[in-house]
Order: C-alpha cells, then structure tokens, then sequence
C-alpha cells in the first residue's frame, strides 16, 4: 500500500485547514465608507471636555435671528391658549415634552419670542435633582431671586406668591428627578409648591419624552398638568425644511430661479428643479438613517458632501448618504445597558451618581462609564479637581438611536 | 377478497423505492426549513430581545404545523393509501391512543395539550415538578427548564397535567417578586413602609410601570412581637429575578440601617 495512514491523515488537515480558511472571517476589519461609527460622531463633540462650575443660570434667550419652528404650529398654539388662559386666572401646570434633540429649547424660544412682554419671562435649567424638601424649596427660590433659608412649605409657598407675576420655563425637569433616596420626597414637595403658586405664576415644564413616562407610573405626574404638549422628531416635510435652511451652513448654493428663467424659460429652469428635488429626495434617506433626529440627519448630509466633495446635493446620489454604523451598540453587554438606560432617562450622570444608583464602587463606575464613552455613545466632561464629579451625557447626536436600542432590549419604557 | 388484494398491492406500493425517496426528501427539506426558521428566530431574539417572549413560544407551533403539513402531505398527496389501509391506520391510532396510558405516549399527548391550551410557555418562569427555573423548549414529550443554578432540567409533560403548575409571568417579560423584611415592633413602621417602597422604586432594575406595594404585618416569633414590610415589585426581566431580590434586599436594609430601625443588640 503506498498510501499511509499519516498522508491520509496529512490530507485531511490541509482539507479542513482549507474550509476552515474559507469560513473564517476576515481578520482585518475596515470601516465601510458608507457607515459612519458612533465613536467619529461621538469625536464632533470634542469641545464638551471640561466641565466648568455647574451653576444655575438662565438661558439666553435669542430674540433676533431666530430660526422658524418646522411642523409644531399646533404645540405652539397649545401652550399659547395655556399662557392665556393663566393670563385669565385660571393657570393651570403645563408640560412640553420631547425626546432628546427634537428642538424643544428652540420651541421655548419660539413661544418666549412670541409673547408680548406683559410679564417677566424667566427661562432656566435645573443643573441638580433636589434629594430633600429643603433643597426643592432653595430650587424653586432661585427662579425668584430669593436668598432666604426656607423655613417650612408654607412659607415657601407664600413668599413665592408674594412675588410679581412671572412666566417660568423650566427647560429640563428631567434633570430633577434622580434615582436616589431623598428624591421622591423632594418631587413632591416640589410638585405641591408648583401646585400652590400656578395661579401666580405661569410654570411651563419641559421634559424629556421617557422621563415623562417614567414620572407617569412612579408619580401619576400627568394627573398635574392639564396642558401636555407632545414634540416628535421631524417627519419628512420637515426634514425638508430643515435641509432648506441649512444648505448654506452645508456649503450649498441653489441656481437662482429669475436669473434663469429670463434666459430660457423652458430649458433652463431645469438646475433648480434637480437641487429641489435633490433635496426632497435626500430629506426622505435622511429621516431614515436619522430617524428623524435633525442635528444627526444634518452631521451625515454634511459628512456626505464633504467625501464625495460636491457642491451640488443633485451630484449626491440618495443612496451614497452615509448611515450610521450601530455595531457598538450591539456589543454591549447587560450591565453596560442598564448603565446606558440610566444616563439617557437621567440626561446625563457624574461617576458618583451612577455608582450610587448601581451600589457599586466609584472605580467600577467610573470604568463603565469610560468604557461606555471609548464606544462613542457618551461624551465626558472631566472635572480637574476630583474624578468622580466626571460627567458623562449621551452624545447628543445619537440620542434617538440609542433609545431605540434601548426599549428594544427591554431597557426603557413606554407607557 | 379482491378488496383486500388490492389492499395490499397498494400497502406494497406505500414502500416503493420512488415514494419512499419522496418522503425522505420532504421530511428533510422540513428539517431543514425548521433549522431556518430557528435561527431566523434566534437572531431576532438577539436583536429584538424585548420580544424574545414572543419568538420562543412561536417555534413549537411552526414546528407543529410544518410536521403537521408534512404528514398529511404525505398520507394524502403521496400515499392516498386504499380506504381498506385507512380503516387499517385507523385501528393503529385506536391502539396508539390505547397504549397512551404508556409513558411516552402520555408525554406527548400532554405535550399536544400543552401546546393547544398552554399552562406556560417558552420563556416562563415556572415550578414544574419541584423545579423552579426558565422554560427554554418545549417539546412533544418533555420541557426543558433552566435553574437559577444554571442546571437544565427535563421535566415530563404528563407532570404539567397531572400537578399543579406555578407560573410567575405568564407570558411577560416582568415578574413580580415579594420580598420580606423584619423589624422590631417599636420600630416607626409608616416610616419603614415609606422607606422600603422608595428604596424599592431606586433600584434600577425595578419594572416601574407597575406599581410598588408595600404590606404591613405583624408576626409573634420567638416569644417577640416582630413587624414585617413586604415588598411587592416587579422586575424588569424574569431573568433578572434573584439579582433584582439582591438589590432591593441591600437597598432596603441599608435604609433600615440608616434610620437606626435596628438596635445595637439586633446588629450583633
């Protein structure tokens, strides 16, 4: 027999060798062209990286040059007839809610802009969940200027009504509400006070959309408002519209329509005709690689206009817009979620803050959250004196898609 | 008699080279369609796992009905046995369904019962037999259970039937869980039950759409009068269940412990 059974065996290596190599995947993994990773979005935000002293301030509310409002004309005539309304003494709580990066502080600028100055309009962020009576209270005073220790309830219910009419816009309550002991009571202390003084003074609450749902069950909190105003991500005729209006920032000029037509009306009108719908065209692949979410609909049109270096949106062929690569998200494991879950609902977590709400150690959570952040999904803003104030907040453009992958893992919920 | 030779002619036609190649063919092409659809599912559970409920129970019954359609594909599509063969497999059933007293024969027409009017199903956590754990598969004769201890188990059907079935979520993802805490009885117990539901709400692995209920009892042990807190919440994921009772349990003590509800005797 001239054939062994070491070259039967030999032959059988190389044959499995072979298959194996057919199988394998492949080792060096390139980024496609067309996918744009979390973790290049997540770079766009380089600027948020030092956190300075966290104060309660007012906004600064833009008067001029204020960009329009894309499809919320019925919110705006909600929360309108609730100001006038309160304007007739017969104020009521309302609410604005939103998901994350759907405009809702350009819609409060948008409703502060149109009202006629009849009252102080103050607009402010709460930069810290109370965690006790005493800290909701000192909360609350500070949309009034009022520097006195509170005494009771009570008191703090009539000092505030002692102070002239004002229209308050609080722009995130979800930032009040924190997973920790202390914070129920504090809600609704605040929550009685805002009861009590919503004859005096007009308060408008902005919330995120899952927050919103989440202060429902725990708190029955829509019992409260009698206005709840809805904001979505934008549908298509308002992607449009956005598109529209920033194709300058994108480094795109339309032909002119009269210069044109004087030519030939006929044949010339045409260059126009192919940007506009270039446009319509690119406002639908936007909404669905965007989910509608307006700053990353616009970050993936420009970095499409920036790889193909075009300066026309009619040389983008639809279909070479850039998507957004979602691998990341799917490698995270059970805990990474949860921890995801919290910083979204909580709009942003210190390194302390997460380790409480988790019982685990500081380094543990700090870890996590630096894990999280090298993803790309969270943007940190380090604190020079002390590792644990670290703050980290979903990056802005990737809200949507995260809360998307969230609900589908069972992570956030909807009523 | 002719009945009966043409009977047999055609029982010797059922085992022909040709039908017998085309039934083997069909049940492989079902084999392999169920493979699919397995693995179609077990993807979507991978990317969708907030329905993963919903794919595991969806299995059993697309399995049924492919084997189903196979099986009267080929009785009738392919066999069309003789009314006399007919009369002949109606007797075999009759004394299959005689023998179902027999072990197997029972599981796995108490596995058809189950699939049909089901006490549980994949993804439920249940105490079948003495066994506590996640239903994982559910097959004709047997399901399959995994423990928190991460042991499989094998539980015949015929036990679902024969005894009581427990069945924490019955086709949800949540479960509710209660957990037990004592205390002294001078203890402020409004403050306790406060204390214990808001502990219980900042866990983040509390379902809270749902609501959290706190049960105030007492309880004479030891020759002492002792007061129990029952925390009754739900749990985002079944799977989640003995973590979840880990978290409310340290959440919780350590707000007793905080408001000194426990003496210094007690703590040693």
């Amino acid at each position: 027999m001239a054939v062994t059974i070491n070259a039967i065996t030999t032959h059988w290596q190389q044959l499995i060798n072979k298959i194996k190599t057919l199988f394998a995947p492949q080792q060096i993994e390139t980024e496609p062209s067309d996918k744009l990773s979390l973790k290049a979005i997540a770079q766009t935000y380089s600027h948020h990286g030092t956190r300075g002293q966290l104060k309660q301030q007012p906004y600064v509310i833009h008067k001029d040059n204020i960009s329009p409002l894309l499809g919320r004309e019925l919110a705006m005539e909600q929360i309108s007839n609730a100001i006038e309304l309160w304007r007739k003494q017969q104020g009521e709580l309302s609410a604005i809610t939103a998901p994350f990066g759907a405009g809702l502080s350009h819609f409060i600028n948008n409703i502060i802009h149109s009202q006629a100055a009849a009252e102080p309009i103050l607009w402010l962020s709460f930069y810290r969940a109370p965690l006790s009576t005493k800290e909701a209270i000192s909360s609350l005073f500070s949309c009034f200027d009022i520097n006195d220790d509170p005494q009771s309830i009570t008191d703090a219910i009539s000092l505030i009504n002692a102070q002239p009419a004002k229209i308050i816009f609080i722009d995130d309550m979800h930032k009040l509400m924190l997973r920790r002991m202390g914070n129920y009571q504090a809600l609704v202390t605040l929550a009685t006070i805002l009861m009590e003084t919503r004859q005096k003074h007009c308060w408008i609450m902005g919330c995120e959309t899952y927050v919103w749902q989440r202060l429902s069950s725990l708190y029955q909190i829509s019992h409260f408002f009698k206005t709840v105003v809805h904001l979505a991500y934008l549908n298509q005729p308002a992607m449009h519209t956005l598109l529209s209006l920033h194709l300058a920032d994108l480094g795109i000029t339309l032909p002119a329509q009269s210069a044109i037509k004087t030519l030939d009306d006929t044949a010339k009108a045409a260059p126009l005709d192919i940007e506009l719908t270039a446009i319509e065209e690119h406002s639908k692949t936007l909404v669905a690689n965007s989910q509608g979410h307006p700053k990353l609909a616009l970050l993936l049109l420009k970095r499409s206009i920036a790889t193909q270096g075009i300066k026309q949106l009619s040389k983008l062929p639809s279909t070479d817009i850039i998507s957004v690569d979602t691998k990341a998200l799917s490698c995270l494991d059970e805990e990474s979620l949860f921890a995801l879950a919290e910083i979204y609902i909580h709009g942003g977590l210190t390194v302390e803050n997460l380790s409480i709400i988790f019982n685990i150690s500081v380094e543990k959570s700090s870890l996590t959250l630096e894990f999280l952040s090298r993803q790309g999904l969270i943007i940190p803003q380090y604190c020079e004196e002390d590792f644990v104030r670290h703050y980290y907040q979903i990056t802005p453009a990737l809200t949507q898609i995260v809360a998307v992958h969230l609900v589908n893992h069972n992570k956030l919920f909807s009523l | 008699m002719e009945s009966s030779t043409d009977a047999l002619q055609s029982l010797i036609n059922i085992i022909s080279f040709e039908k017998m190649t085309l039934i083997m063919l069909i049940c492989g092409l079902a084999w392999v369609m169920l493979i699919g659809i397995k693995m179609s599912l077990d993807q979507l559970t991978i990317k969708l796992p907030k329905y993963r409920l919903l794919w595991g129970r969806l299995y059993p019954f697309i399995r049924l009905f492919i084997w189903g359609g196979v099986i009267t594909y080929t009785l009738v599509g392919i066999i069309a046995p003789h009314q006399n063969v007919v009369l002949a497999m109606i007797g075999s059933v009759s004394i299959v369904i005689g023998l179902a007293t027999q072990e197997p024969a029972k599981n796995m027409i108490a596995g058809f019962i189950i699939m049909l009017n089901p006490p549980y199903r994949v993804g439920d956590m249940v105490t079948l037999g003495g066994h506590y754990g996640e239903v994982t598969k559910l097959e004709w004769s047997v399901t399959w259970l995994r423990t928190f201890d991460d042991n499989t188990i094998m539980v015949p059907n015929a036990e679902a039937l024969k005894t009581a079935v427990s069945n924490a979520n019955s086709g949800a993802l949540d479960e509710m869980v209660a957990i037990q805490f004592n205390l002294p009885i001078d203890v402020d117990h409004k403050k306790a039950m406060a204390l214990a539901k808001e502990a219980t709400q900042c866990s983040p692995y509390t379902f809270l759409n749902k609501p959290v209920n706190v049960i105030l009892g007492t309880e004479f042990s030891f020759g002492q009068h002792i007061q129990t807190i029952t925390v009754k919440a739900y749990v985002m994921d079944v799977r989640l269940e003995k973590k979840f009772i880990s978290d409310i349990n340290v959440r919780v003590l350590d707000a007793f412990k905080n408001a000194q509800f426990y003496d210094s005797k007690q703590m040693f």
